[in-house]
């Protein structure tokens, strides 16, 4: 099964923030969605940690497309004033 | 030891129009919704919801209704880390930008007798890494935020 991050969501609902992952399993379009975790440091490491956990694969075998952009601290959610 | 390409396929002559039709679609996945309600932090931009992908909008929706003015405060659209909408309530109503296809965030209503406003988000709107959609509180209040994204990721 190739395992392919294509989208990371942090929604805002009632006072929280809520951390969506969608991936791709073995149909290319259909989308998987996973609820990462509520209020949550979100970088590169905790989400292929996150992923590997729940396929019980090897971070490494986890596709991360070039356009997926996180930070090593957070994911950056705001904008330039 | 064979090598190239195997004799059963074989190449397509667009000249002689040998195929009989070809579709043609947008290979995005499927629509997906994006929706919440926040009650924001007086006079800072406070973010509603943001995607980490590449994909596009299918549409949107802002409201809020409130017992306080909101006129000033903006409703504002990210892309790729870069702001491209931020006007007010007020800017938005007083220039009747309000077409959809003219500009990502216009507005729908703005009653300030009864401080009810609301925006929509075009549809069609692509982004490549990031997309963010913001209020920015600019009243001093804090006032509670519906959201509602629709929006497809490749």
């Amino acid at each position: 099964m190739r395992i392919e991050l294509r989208g990371i969501i942090r929604k805002h609902e009632a006072g929280k923030e809520f951390v969506t992952l969608f991936v791709t399993e073995q149909k290319p379009y259909r989308y998987k969605i996973l609820e990462m975790g509520v209020d949550i440091k979100v970088n590169r490491g905790t989400i292929l940690t996150f992923l590997a956990n729940e396929y019980d694969i090897s971070p490494g075998e986890i596709v991360w497309p070039d356009h997926i952009e996180v930070n090593e601290q957070n994911v950056k959610m705001s904008l330039p004033l | 030891m064979a090598s190239g390409v195997q004799d059963y396929y074989r190449g397509v002559d667009i000249a002689l129009q040998a195929l009989g039709e070809v579709t043609n679609r947008p290979k995005y996945g499927g629509a997906l919704l994006a929706w919440g309600s926040v009650t924001v932090t007086a006079n800072s931009q406070n973010t509603l919801v943001g995607i980490v992908g590449k994909g596009m909008t299918y549409g949107g929706a802002v409201w809020l209704d409130y017992t306080l003015p909101q006129s000033n405060s903006q409703v504002w659209l990210g892309i790729d880390g870069y702001t491209i909408t931020n006007m007010s309530f007020e800017r938005l109503v007083e220039y009747s930008i309000n077409n959809p296809r003219a500009w990502p965030v216009s507005v729908h209503k703005k009653d300030s007798v009864n401080y009810v406003y609301s925006v929509g988000v075009s549809y069609g709107v692509t982004f490549e890494t990031q997309l963010v959609l913001a209020y920015l509180e600019e009243h001093g209040t804090t006032p509670t935020v519906h959201y509602r994204l629709v929006y497809a990721l490749i």
